[in-house]
């Protein structure tokens, strides 16, 4: 499918495109978090990857027609299952990525391919922001230290805080 | 059933919303939740991970956020519904949202409470601690 179509600016991150139809939200808490929508016959995975402050980061995947019966009756006795469930469906693909001011999404990605590694998704989508952020403003682009997890949270959730969304 | 609500300051979520977001204590004892191994993270931390997806949230969120409680019972009292809300992530997850009106909670839910039924719900939560 055409991944320029997953996400439209100006959107909430779980009602990406006004074409999004059939919201199944996964997990909320105070928000949707993450879930699943149709564009037409498509489905489509989305996910918040993190928060800080105003602003937060999404990611969103289609999913192959031939998964999509599993996506859609995928259930999860704990949350080791649900978040291991839901990198195998980014792993290997391509996702587009979203920021959100106050949960209304400012910008998106291209298609970017996420490998089928351990916290590629973050990885990926923090580049990504820092990029675009560097891109908009001229600055030099803040370094994303990807060798663990908690490092790698904290520069995406700083990244998130400190350069324009 | 004990219910904690996470209030995230300068940020635009309302705290009296349809489905705010309340979850049972169940997980407040999770150990390194955030913060440095060994200490255990208190309520806001706890929530606001909940609130991030599972991940530990930006250390200024947490610092931010505050935390007040009340009981299903006494929610339920006030003719509000109270329902487990698990979601995908199994009936182990304590998400419950507190729905209004309780007449048929599952199928219809008013997103915009009047002001009222706003401070009826509000009443019923302690101080907000943090």
């Amino acid at each position: 499918m055409n991944l320029d179509t997953l996400v439209s600016i100006g959107q909430p991150p779980w009602q990406p495109t006004p074409a999004a139809s059939d919201v199944d939200v996964w997990d909320k808490y105070d928000f949707p978090i993450c879930g699943t929508y149709r564009l037409g016959d498509d489905l489509v995975i989305f996910t918040v990857i993190t928060t800080a402050a105003t602003r937060s980061l999404w990611a969103y995947v289609p999913v192959p027609a031939t998964d999509q019966e599993s996506v859609i009756n995928a259930q999860f006795d704990t949350e080791a299952e649900f978040d291991a469930f839901l990198q195998d469906r980014f792993a290997g693909r391509e996702a587009v990525f979203a920021a959100a001011e106050n949960f209304i999404i400012t910008s998106k990605s291209d298609g970017i391919p996420i490998p089928p590694r351990r916290n590629a998704l973050l990885a990926a989508g923090a580049k990504w922001y820092v990029a675009r952020a560097a891109a908009l403003t001229g600055q030099p682009r803040p370094k994303i230290n990807d060798t663990d997890t908690r490092t790698l949270l904290r520069d995406t959730q700083g990244a998130l805080a400190n350069l324009p969304a | 059933m004990l219910i904690t609500e996470a209030i995230i300051r300068a940020t635009s979520f309302s705290a009296v919303t349809a489905s705010s977001a309340i979850t049972t204590p169940a997980k407040i004892s999770t150990p390194h939740a955030s913060g440095s191994p060994g200490i255990e993270p208190g309520p806001p931390a706890v929530a606001c991970r909940q609130r991030n997806g599972g991940t530990p949230a930006a250390p200024a969120d947490v610092a931010r956020a505050g935390i007040r409680y009340a009981t299903a019972r006494d929610l339920r009292r006030a003719e509000f519904a109270v329902i487990h809300t698990c979601g995908r992530k199994g009936e182990q997850n304590g998400h419950v949202s507190a729905v209004w009106p309780n007449t048929n909670p599952l199928d219809e839910q008013e997103r915009d409470w009047p002001p009222s039924v706003q401070q009826a719900f509000a009443a019923y939560f302690t101080e907000q601690e943090g």
